[in-house]
């Protein structure tokens, strides 16, 4: 090989090089391509969340986002689905409740400028914005409370725009379900 | 020596830029790899684990 590299000059070298490294970077680009492909197409994956549009005037006269359904429910087909409204400055309701170990589905927007969704030490971070839905799946393992403050700039009481989130046994979550159709602790 | 073949000379630079650059392909591998490590890290660990709207 050294033989060959004696034979070519500099210039023809450095484009036989050039080569070989731009197809390198292809195939691996390739391979990212091919992962992003394979997982979109097997579990439908997508951004969190998918565009979908609410009438942010009209939040609290009909829809999913009026006052007696925020919270924690659980929908037919026993999804567990958590509703949370966010406008200057407090989230409604400030404190959830959520099972432990269980696939959670967070549905939340704003009433009026775009707020941040975030859950502490957990890998829920989304913003909400006026005249859209978030949504995405998460499950929270380990019972306890977490901090859930505003993380996107909203206005002078911004930094008072905190809210938590409690996550207990099943078994309790259960219990409290029985006895509400929507649950909080507030 | 130094005389009869300056450093910048064409020849030394032929002579040089003749071999295949091995150390240079070893240190951009290198910065390559870490890269693509970081976005799998991402991808598999923070992205996927963070659930997807169905």
């Amino acid at each position: 090989m050294s033989e060959q590299s004696e034979a070519r000059s500099g210039a023809e070298v450095a484009a036989h090089v050039e080569l070989e490294w731009a197809l390198a970077i292809g195939l691996i680009v390739a391979l990212l391509l091919a992962i992003i492909t394979f997982t979109t197409i097997r579990w439908s994956t997508m951004p969190p969340s998918r565009v979908e549009v609410v009438d942010p005037a009209k939040l609290h006269q009909s829809g999913e986002f009026v006052e007696s359904n925020l919270g924690t429910g659980v929908d037919q087909s026993n999804r567990v689905i958590v509703h949370l409204l966010a406008e200057q400055y407090s989230f409604n309701p400030h404190c959830l409740v959520v099972p432990d170990g269980v696939s959670v589905t967070f549905r939340a927007t704003s009433a009026d400028v775009v707020h941040g969704f975030l859950i502490l030490g957990t890998n829920v971070n989304s913003m909400l914005i006026p005249g859209y839905v978030s949504t995405f799946v998460m499950t929270l393992n380990g019972v306890g409370e977490r901090a859930m403050p505003c993380h996107e700039f909203c206005g002078v009481g911004h930094a008072a725009m905190w809210a938590k989130v409690k996550v207990v046994p099943l078994v309790e979550f259960e219990t409290l379900m029985r006895e509400k159709r929507r649950v909080s602790c507030v | 020596m130094l005389e009869d073949t300056p450093a910048s000379s064409p020849e030394s630079v032929e002579a040089v830029a003749r071999h295949r650059p091995r150390g240079a392909l070893v240190v951009s591998a290198i910065a390559v790899a870490v890269v693509v490590a970081i976005w799998f890290a991402f991808y598999f660990l923070a992205f996927l684990p963070r659930g997807f709207t169905q």
